[in-house]
């Protein structure tokens, strides 16, 4: 067990998984938050501690690449971990081109999501 | 193996602009209407310019009916104004001075720039040509070709129609103008003779005085006695002549009538006298001045209560207009004639009774007829026989309605070959309306009737298009619509895994994903019958398909690619293949994806040669099989089972969908849908469906088995 929980918040309009990545994630062991949409991140108090940041691309209202902008504007600097149900093969190395740990296609696996954890908090 | 969807999305959005594009064309293709011709055809060349994203696009348009050609231009902002002509003049420096001769496509300097240009001839005998330039060195790319194919099959179509109806008013005008001048001529003289008899003889009835009867008349008479000797003449005659009665009693003498016509007058006048009878001539009499007019003279006698002839009246009408008229008449029906026999189409005339009395010199060396054989129904040998009996009820019914009317058949022309006609009749009435003449005029449609049918062929594969698209915009929405609950149960039951694999194991928190697995997973089926509910309502629509024609179509729509791709295809489309009941789309889906799957395939090969063979044949019981093989990598024996299994895919990017919604398109056609590897490279999917119950056997048997070689796909030898 780590010493200091890392704070993994994610952020995705759609239900399930809000309900469910939080459980995976704390039996990986990390702290985990989760948000319905962007701006309900942006204020909340988690910001600021937040580690590692899993976040939907498309989503109503702010989508996920905007509020990646939206954080380089307010100087937090958080590792995020794209995830996205539009399989487009052009999708993940445009992510990556534009700063993104890594980017997953729903659905994907537990070992997948680690990996990307793991490179996110280790590159924090 | 892979299963497609990626890309999808880019694509169909390309292909709606291109769609789109198109059916602009067509809402803006020109009808060649009086007057608005070449303002039609400069909107459409502006919207080219715009969509095709062209640097100009000029049109020149060669009419045979006499009129000079036109040209139009339309330019980019960057290339400013430039006046039609000057374009011209720059197009032939470049491209040749003959523009019929124009290379459809090169790369060449216009006023300094270089330019790609294509050409488009606007009808086979050289009737106009469309140039378009971009300073692109890949233009034109192939939709933009379709796109000015399109347009340019419309310009053709509006030449066409514009140049006949043209034709039709010329022939209209002169038939028109030639039967008024007839009419007006022949009407005045009659009245002008029954009006001047009338007051003559009304005059007789009374026996006075002749002067007072001669002096009653306004036109030029005198007054004969029974034996023909000059009695008395009225003021008209003195004034014309210039001479007194009794050097007017010598007429035949003193060069009164022209020397030319004295003989003919003086026995028509002696005849007359003879027999008692009226008598009529046409002479020039000597004006005072000297000069001589056309007179009409009409002789009858006068008899008393007893009969005899007591004078002769002789009136004398000035026809000399008349004469200059019919002169000018015949003069103008002669280069009537000359129009009629040197106009590039058929001219004829027909009796009331429908039979052809005339045709001009085009139509005779056309059908290669002398106008003996051709006259009353002779011409009919040269009409294709299938449209013969059609051609004979149209004409029936235009003579019963005795309006004009129309009707397109193919003609024979002198060297055999048919060529499609349209037919018209226009009929000459009388006065009472009764139809005394049919005038005709058959001019040749043949490059109408392709353009037409190009446009058309054009405008089902677009439809076609649109529709099989939906089948990758399906693919995709179910993919995603899929992958939400799927992503919640992959995370589900990973979690749960976890907990159970804890020491201790977290039994209440692995009960609880647990649950919510089995939670996704019912909302991921109840988006699928949701989608399947899509599907039902579109129902399937069954009708008799012929595979062979279906997969023709399908390949016609994947030659891109398979050019791109470099791929070797082989077609082996069975002949007199049974046809198949079901939706011609849906199993076109089906076609068109196990195709591309063929292609993404062997996509993975490089060294090897890219074969696809696509093969139609009849199965057991009643079945039609169609297999498509390809020489990719193939896959085991494992795999096979999985194949269709909805998401499985072996693809990195694929989501599996396409060969799972295949599979249950073809077992609601009551088929099967399965693969097996090659005994070599590749794999070989086949679907088999029964057969249509009418047993009717596929009807477009040509080429039924062959390779495509005319559009660069081309076959190993």
């Amino acid at each position: 067990m780590m010493h200091t929980l890392s704070l993994v918040s994610v952020v995705d309009d759609d239900e399930s998984v809000r309900e469910s990545l939080p459980d995976l994630l704390r039996e990986f062991g990390y702290a985990a938050q989760a948000f319905s949409s962007a701006e309900e991140f942006l204020s909340s108090e988690y910001l600021g501690q937040t580690g590692c940041l899993i976040l939907d691309i498309a989503m109503p209202g702010m989508s996920g690449p905007e509020l990646q902008k939206e954080l380089a504007r307010l100087r937090h600097e958080i590792p995020i971990v794209f995830i996205t149900a539009h399989g487009d093969e052009s999708t993940r190395p445009r992510m990556l081109e534009q700063g993104a740990i890594d980017c997953l296609s729903k659905p994907f696996s537990d070992s997948a999501l680690l990996e990307a954890l793991k490179a996110a908090l280790g590159a924090y | 193996m892979v299963v497609t969807t990626e890309n999808c999305g880019e694509e169909n959005g390309d292909l709606q602009r291109f769609t789109g594009d198109l059916k602009k064309i067509l809402a803006r293709a020109p009808t060649g209407g009086k007057g608005i011709f070449s303002q039609e055809l400069s909107d459409l060349l502006e919207m080219l310019v715009g969509m095709l994203d062209l640097e100009f696009a000029y049109v020149r348009i060669d009419d045979s009916i006499g009129t000079e050609a036109f040209e139009l231009v339309r330019t980019a902002p960057s290339w400013g104004a430039i006046r039609p002509h000057e374009l011209g003049c720059l197009l032939r420096e470049s491209l040749g001075q003959d523009w019929r001769r124009w290379l459809s496509r090169q790369r060449t300097m216009i006023a300094g720039r270089e330019t790609s240009i294509w050409c488009l001839q606007l009808g086979s005998e050289g009737g106009g040509t469309l140039a378009t330039g971009s300073s692109r060195i890949e233009f034109p790319k192939e939709r933009q070709q379709l796109c000015l194919s399109v347009a340019a099959n419309c310009m053709k179509v509006a030449r066409v129609s514009n140049e006949r109806r043209r034709a039709f008013e010329t022939i209209d005008q002169e038939v028109a103008r030639r039967t008024q001048g007839i009419i007006t001529l022949s009407e005045d003289q009659r009245r002008e003779i029954v009006e001047l008899r009338r007051v003559v003889e009304s005059l007789r009835v009374r026996e006075i005085d002749i002067q007072l009867i001669v002096d009653a008349i306004p036109a030029p008479l005198a007054i004969m006695t029974a034996e023909g000797e000059v009695e008395a003449v009225n003021r008209p005659v003195l004034e014309y002549f210039g001479n007194s009665v009794e050097e007017l009693k010598r007429w035949s003498t003193i060069d009164a009538v022209h020397p030319e016509d004295l003989q003919s007058t003086i026995s028509a006048w002696r005849r007359a006298v003879e027999s008692g009878e009226p008598y009529e001539v046409e002479s020039r009499h000597r004006r005072s001045d000297g000069v001589y007019r056309w007179f009409h003279v009409h002789g009858f006698p006068l008899r008393d209560t007893d009969g005899h002839i007591v004078r002769w009246c002789v009136l004398q009408i000035d026809i000399e207009d008349r004469k200059r008229a019919q002169n000018a008449l015949r003069s103008s029906e002669r280069n009537l004639d000359l129009i009629i026999n040197s106009l590039p189409a058929l001219v004829w005339s027909a009796r009331p009774d429908g039979s052809a009395e005339f045709f001009n010199q085009y139509y005779l060396n056309y059908v290669g007829l002398s106008l003996e054989a051709a006259q009353d129904w002779g011409w009919t040998t040269a009409v294709h026989r299938d449209d013969l009996s059609d051609l004979a009820g149209a004409w029936q019914e235009i003579m019963n309605s005795r309006e004009a009317g129309e009707k397109e058949a193919r003609l024979r022309r002198f060297d055999g070959t048919y060529r499609w006609f349209l037919f018209r009749a226009n009929p000459l009435r009388d006065e009472a309306g009764n139809v005394v003449r049919w005038f005709g005029l058959n001019t040749d449609i043949e490059d109408r009737k392709r353009a037409e049918e190009a446009l058309r062929n054009t405008q089902a594969k677009v439809a076609h298009m649109a529709r099989v698209m939906t089948m990758g915009e399906l693919t995709a929405s179910i993919a995603h619509e899929i992958s939400q609950p799927l992503s919640g149960i992959v995370t589900n039951a990973s979690t749960c895994l976890r907990m159970l694999g804890a020491d201790p194991p977290n039994a209440p928190g692995a009960r609880e994903t647990a649950r919510r697995t089995i939670r996704d997973a019912n909302r991921a089926s109840a988006i699928i019958a949701r989608l399947r509910a899509l599907f039902n309502r579109k129902a399937p629509v069954s009708r008799p398909v012929d595979l062979n024609e279906a997969t023709r179509e399908v390949v016609a729509l994947s030659l891109d690619r398979l050019r791109r791709d470099g791929v070797d295809l082989r077609t082996e489309l069975s002949k007199g293949l049974p046809l198949v009941l079901g939706d011609r789309v849906q199993l076109q889906q089906v076609i068109l994806n196990l195709v591309q799957n063929a292609l993404d395939a062997m996509n993975a090969i490089d060294h090897e040669p890219r074969e696809m063979i696509i093969r139609t044949e009849r199965g057991e019981s009643n079945q039609v099989r169609l297999s498509i093989q390809d020489s990719g990598p193939g896959f085991d024996a494992v795999e096979v089972d999985r194949l269709f299994d909805a998401f499985y895919t072996t693809k990195c990017e694929g989501m599996g969908i396409g060969l799972s919604v295949s599979r249950s398109i073809i077992e609601n056609h009551h088929g099967r849908l399965w693969a097996v590897p090659n005994d070599g490279r590749g794999v070989t999917f086949s679907f088999s469906i029964p057969q249509n119950p009418e047993d009717v056997t596929s009807e477009h048997d040509f080429e039924a088995r062959g390779s495509l070689t005319g559009n660069s796909v081309e076959r190993n030898p």
